[in-house]
Order: C-alpha cells, then sequence, then structure tokens
C-alpha cells in the first residue's frame, strides 16, 4: 500500500492539533442536563398515575350518566304512556303519533344549548393561541446550557422592532455577563439597534470597563465612539491607559476620542 | 512519596451505571478534549461543537448500562458525537456527495513531492485544513485524525468508498496547495 506522508505528519504531531482549551463549565451542563432529565423521567411517572385516575372517574360518571340516563328515560315512558301530551310538553322536538284519535303533535325546534355552543365556538375562535415571542427569546437567551440556542435567541431578538423591559435587561446581562464571546458579541450587535434608548445606553457605557475581549471592545468602541458623554469620554481614556487593553483597542480609543473632539 | 490512583475504564463505567457523579467526571476529564476536537474539525465552529460534544456525553451516560464493551467508551462516545455532528450538517443541507467521475482524478493528478510537509508548520496545516469545503474536510478529518478506512467512511456518510478515496486525494491536493502558496513547496 502506498505510504500516505500526511497523514505520517498528522499522527506526529496529532497533540499540536488538539490543544485548543475545552469551553468552560461543560462537564457542570453535562450533569446540570443529566440531573434534569432524571427529575423529567420521575415526573412523568404521576402523570400516568393521575390519567389512570381519570379515566377511573370517568368511567364512574359515564356509569352513573348512563345508569341515570336510562333511569329517566324509562320512568318518562311510563308517564307518556298514561298521559301521551306530556311527551310533547317534555320534550318539543320529538314528533309523537298519538293513539288513533290524537292528532301528531310537531312542534317548533328550539335549542338555547345549542346556540350556547355555537357561541363558544366562535369564541374559541377568536382568540387563538397566541405564541409570546418575547417570552420564547427570553427562554432562549436563560438556556446556560446551550451557546447556540442563545444565539438564537439573540439573532430572533434582532429581528424585532422593539424590545419590551424584560428582555431588554436580560440582553444587556447577557452581553455584560455571558461566559461566550460570540454569544456577548451578538448581544452586543442587537443592543446596538437600541443604543438610543437610554437603558441600553448605559448598560453599553457600563460594557466599556467590564469587557475584556478585544473583539467585543472594539465592536462597542465603534458604537460608543460617538457618544460625547464626559462619562464615556472618561472611559474611554480609562481604557486606553489601561496597561492590558490590546493595541488594536487602544488605537480604536484614540480615534473615537479625537473625533469627539 | 508519589501515590498514583489508578482506575481502569471498566471501573469508571461502573461507577456511571451506579449514577455515582464521580465516574462521569473522571470519564469526561479522560476524553472530553480529544472528543472535542474531533467534532470540532468536522464542524468547523466552538458553538455548535459544545452543544453536540454535551449532548453525546450525556446520551452515553444516560444509556451506560447498554455499553457492551465497557473498555472502549472513548469510541462509543466518539461515535455518538461524530454522528451528531454528521447529522447536523446534513440538516444544514450539506451533501456527500457522490462524485463518482473524480475518481480518475486520484494520485495522477496529485504529482506534488508529499514529503514537504514535513516542513510546514502545525498551525498552517491546521489553517488549511479547516478552511477545506465541509465535505472534504470531514474525510480528512475522518481518515487522518481519527484513523478510519475510506469503507468505514463511506457507510457513515452514506456514499461510495471510491468516493471518498477520490475526495481524500482532491482534499488533500487543495491542502497542499494551500500550502504551498505560503511558499513552503520548493520553488
Amino acid at each position: 500500500m502506498e505510504r500516505d506522508f500526511f497523514k505520517q505528519y498528522i499522527q506526529e504531531h496529532k497533540d499540536a492539533f488538539e490543544n485548543e482549551a475545552l469551553p468552560p463549565n461543560m462537564l457542570g451542563n453535562i450533569l446540570d442536563k443529566l440531573k434534569e432529565r432524571e427529575n423529567q423521567a420521575a415526573l412523568e411517572v404521576t402523570p400516568i398515575k393521575k390519567l389512570k385516575l381519570n379515566y377511573t372517574w370517568l368511567a364512574v360518571a359515564c356509569t352513573l350518566l348512563i345508569v341515570g340516563g336510562a333511569y329517566l328515560f324509562v320512568s318518562q315512558e311510563a308517564v307518556d304512556i298514561k298521559d301521551p301530551h306530556n311527551l310533547s310538553a317534555a320534550n318539543p322536538s320529538v314528533k309523537v303519533q298519538g293513539p288513533k284519535n290524537t292528532p301528531a303533535i310537531e312542534s317548533s325546534v328550539q335549542q338555547p344549548t345549542v346556540l350556547t355552543a355555537t357561541t363558544y365556538q366562535k369564541q374559541s375562535a377568536i382568540k387563538p393561541a397566541k405564541i409570546d415571542i418575547n417570552q420564547a427569546i427570553y427562554k432562549g437567551l436563560t438556556d446556560s446550557t446551550s451557546v447556540a440556542a442563545r444565539l438564537d435567541a439573540i439573532i430572533e431578538a434582532g429581528a424585532l422592532t422593539a424590545l419590551n423591559q424584560s428582555l431588554k435587561a436580560k440582553l444587556c446581562t447577557t452581553f455584560n455577563e455571558d461566559s461566550n464571546d460570540n454569544v456577548r458579541l451578538a448581544a452586543l450587535e442587537v443592543l446596538s439597534k437600541f443604543s438610543n434608548d437610554k437603558y441600553v445606553q448605559e448598560q453599553l457605557m457600563a460594557g466599556l470597563s467590564k469587557q475584556k475581549d478585544p473583539v467585543v471592545q472594539l465592536e462597542l468602541i465603534k458604537i460608543m465612539g460617538n457618544n460625547s458623554s464626559p462619562e464615556t469620554t472618561d472611559k474611554l481614556i480609562a481604557m486606553a491607559n489601561n496597561p492590558f487593553t490590546v493595541d488594536a483597542v487602544k488605537e480604536q480609543v484614540y480615534y473615537a476620542l479625537l473625533n469627539n473632539q | 512519596m508519589h501515590l498514583s490512583i489508578s482506575i481502569n475504564e471498566q471501573e469508571l463505567v461502573q461507577q456511571c451505571i451506579a449514577g455515582e457523579e464521580k465516574g462521569y467526571a473522571m470519564l469526561y476529564n479522560k476524553y472530553a478534549k480529544r472528543i472535542y476536537h474531533a467534532v470540532l474539525r468536522v464542524m468547523g465552529n466552538s458553538a455548535e461543537t459544545e452543544d453536540i460534544v454535551q449532548e453525546a456525553f450525556c446520551t452515553a451516560f444516560e444509556q451506560i448500562d447498554r455499553l457492551k464493551n465497557q473498555n472502549n467508551f472513548e469510541g462509543w462516545v466518539k461515535r455518538i458525537a461524530l454522528n451528531q455532528a454528521i447529522s447536523t450538517l446534513r440538516k444544514k443541507k450539506m451533501v456527500f456527495t457522490e462524485d463518482s467521475h473524480l475518481e480518475a482524478v486520484a494520485d495522477e493528478e496529485l504529482d506534488l513531492n508529499e514529503e514537504f510537509i514535513f516542513q510546514c508548520q502545525v498551525d498552517d496545516v491546521k489553517k488549511a485544513i479547516a478552511d477545506l469545503p465541509d465535505g472534504y474536510r470531514t474525510i480528512v478529518s475522518l481518515h487522518l485524525f481519527e484513523d478510519m478506512g475510506q469503507e468505514e467512511i463511506g457507510k457513515m456518510l452514506g456514499i461510495n468508498h471510491a468516493t471518498v478515496r477520490s475526495q481524500y486525494h482532491r482534499a488533500k491536493k487543495k491542502i497542499f496547495t494551500a500550502l504551498k502558496d505560503k511558499a513552503y513547496y520548493g520553488t
């Protein structure tokens, strides 16, 4: 078989190809998921018991209804035999052939219960189940176990034209505190759309001193660079003076400060 | 005095079956990095890789009592994770093509001196592999890093083994060309 130098190279340097660190807290997430699933599995047992109980009661209720109905029917028939006119009074929708000398009795149908059912149907048709998109996005943002889920939620939030207060606050928290750089960057991109909002502006300003990732810092400075408030300027100067700030970020800071002068 | 505690894989698996968190943690610490990199090479991005690896470990730990060969936990989890990665790529409409006409490409076209690869930096080779299209990258990763044969890769991806072979050679050629462009190749 032909010798594959490329494969040989890979085998010799395999460790060097796998030098990236694992994302933090993966084990914690795995253990949390396992516990969550165990709990879910335990919970699933209870509804089955409840369901069985419900079926039993349903069966009892049905039996009682049938017995009651049969009793009423039989007792009604006993009365009808004595007085056929009584039947028409009790059940107006039924056409009754009375004794030979009695004419057939037919009355108009009047069913208020049917009307009620129709009204109910119409009402339920008018009110379809409304899915709250804000709630769904909020839920996605709180999924600490999945970076992809949080990114998806942020992308959905980006498609909205307005954010409610809780979602706004959650996005700001995500931007300032999420453990994943990509998630923070995506949150920043969405928040930049709403940078005219006072609360968002305050949070973005706070980010100037909180964010440590150079890529996020660069984007944040680009967004906040046009803000000439003294507080922003102070924070930018602090970033420029910070010895841990990367050169590229410092350059962006100087550029923003010069533009604001 | 140096104390070393050696617990074999079978014991760790038994601990997991008993639901002991320590067993989960030790198996994870032992294999997570290799499995993470195997999936990362196929997926090409870290966010989805993280989710897939987490899910693979969860599935494995949940079904660990079904593991037949208790000394091959790594191979089992890796297979779960790689299958999930390939299935995710498929959901993104990525197709592992059956381009049998490429079979002709094979070795004749690949007239590069392969030994020059030993002069290359790992980071450059890594980047050249990462820059490959998804299909090529998957085949290269499975063959070179996971040491899977063409038949096995073909079964996994649902394509002919000859296609795997031709695509591997094409991918290799692309990598070498990229490295050559970086002036490693003797001119």
